[in-house]
């Protein structure tokens, strides 16, 4: 006796008839909610995964750069308005 | 993305729908974040009017104010980053995942943080030409717009991310204009709706408010310093509270609709709406 077909339906779309098969998570979607990906098929969420985890992640060298570079930034920041507001209110007092 | 040019009426009701439509909780984030910096704000305009000439010998003391003000800085542009994400993420018909929702980046947010505090850097060494304020207000706003698009800790991308996005000049004037007199319509309208309120404390409920009556009088509103400076500092930053929103939101509109233009995806929208139109 043959094998019952069982028709599958998206995960995201229960009316469409499924197109394809994840193959992070395994769940079946149709066309629109499927995305080829180096010849391998994804949902939308997988694929937001793995977009997240190849994203270039800077090195330590930049981390500590950006970190030296946010420091100086504040209190040159904090300096220049302290300098800025006190000749302000001096020019002002004297005209 | 419904237009296929930048218009600024389009990007002004966008930006207005997109403000609305953060009412809750976004809006509240945004002025909670804000309100410390501001408060600060006004109390370092009062003490640097008290002390007079003799702020030039109180070096120390104004140091460890500023300090303080550049410290409140960064919640305040935490809810600035919080707002425009929402706002780009809805403009994009994305949903962000609730847990995530009051999380950023950290590499882009120290990024978005560092270009923040050199954009004030060269305002306070380059303000005495004037020219600058108003550029470096609109590109403030707009480094709060680009937070979205930013990736990795990396402040030299950030720097270029913003020069990219700063190249309609004649439009961000245009825009910055029209904020600045809404701003001015905003200071006048709390002021009336304050004068309306002592009106009526006075004459209906009765109550003895002579001397805010004085602090509020109209020709005292047109000095350059009156005397009493507070009630003013404070309209002025409520009133700039009260527009921060929509004006984040359409430089964020503008942003993500310069991306589109660039990208290519306003012509890819532009054809799937017509050719959904044509099947209907």
């Amino acid at each position: 006796m043959g094998e019952v077909i069982q028709r599958q339906f998206c995960a995201n779309h229960p009316s469409r008839v499924a197109h394809a098969l994840c193959m992070d998570c395994k769940k079946t979607v149709c066309q629109e909610c499927a995305t080829r990906w180096e010849g391998i098929n994804y949902c939308i969420t997988c694929l937001e995964k793995r977009r997240v985890a190849a994203a270039p992640s800077a090195s330590m060298g930049g981390w500590a750069l950006l970190l030296a570079s946010v420091t100086v930034l504040f209190f040159a920041k904090s300096k220049l308005m302290a300098w800025s507001a006190a000749l302000m209110v001096a020019f002002l007092e004297v005209e | 993305m419904k237009t296929l040019y930048l218009s600024p009426l389009q990007l002004l009701d966008d930006g207005f729908a997109a403000a609305k439509q953060m009412a809750l909780p976004w809006l509240g984030v945004l002025w909670l974040t804000s309100l410390p910096l501001t408060f600060l704000q006004v109390h370092y305009w009062m003490t640097l009017r008290h002390l007079g000439v003799e702020a030039m010998t109180h070096g120390d003391f104004l140091f460890h104010f500023s300090l303080l003000i550049t410290a409140a800085t960064v919640p305040a542009l935490y809810g600035r980053a919080l707002f425009v994400r929402q706002i780009a993420s809805r403009h994009g018909g994305e949903k962000a995942a609730g847990e995530l929702r009051w999380r950023l980046p950290s590499g882009p947010f120290l990024s978005y943080l560092s270009l923040c505090f050199f954009l004030d850097v060269t305002l306070y060494i380059l303000c005495w030409t004037f020219v600058f304020i108003p550029v470096a207000w609109v590109l403030s706003a707009l480094a709060a717009a680009i937070f979205p698009r930013l990736q990795g800790a990396n402040l030299v991308q950030a720097v270029r991310e913003l020069l990219s996005v700063s190249d309609k000049i004649l439009l961000l004037a245009l825009l910055g204009f029209v904020f600045l007199c809404a701003w001015l319509v905003a200071c006048v309208n709390l002021y009336l709706g304050i004068e309306g309120f002592l009106w009526i404390a006075d004459g209906v409920a009765g109550w003895d408010l002579t001397v805010w009556q004085q602090i509020l009088q109209p020709e005292s509103f047109f000095e350059i310093l009156p005397a009493e400076l507070l009630p003013y500092l404070l309209i002025f930053s409520a009133a700039w509270l009260l527009v921060l929103p929509f004006w984040l939101a359409t430089l964020t509109i503008y942003v993500e609709s310069h991306r589109a233009q660039t990208t290519g995806e306003d012509l890819h929208q532009w054809f799937a709406s017509i050719r959904g139109s044509k099947v209907a």
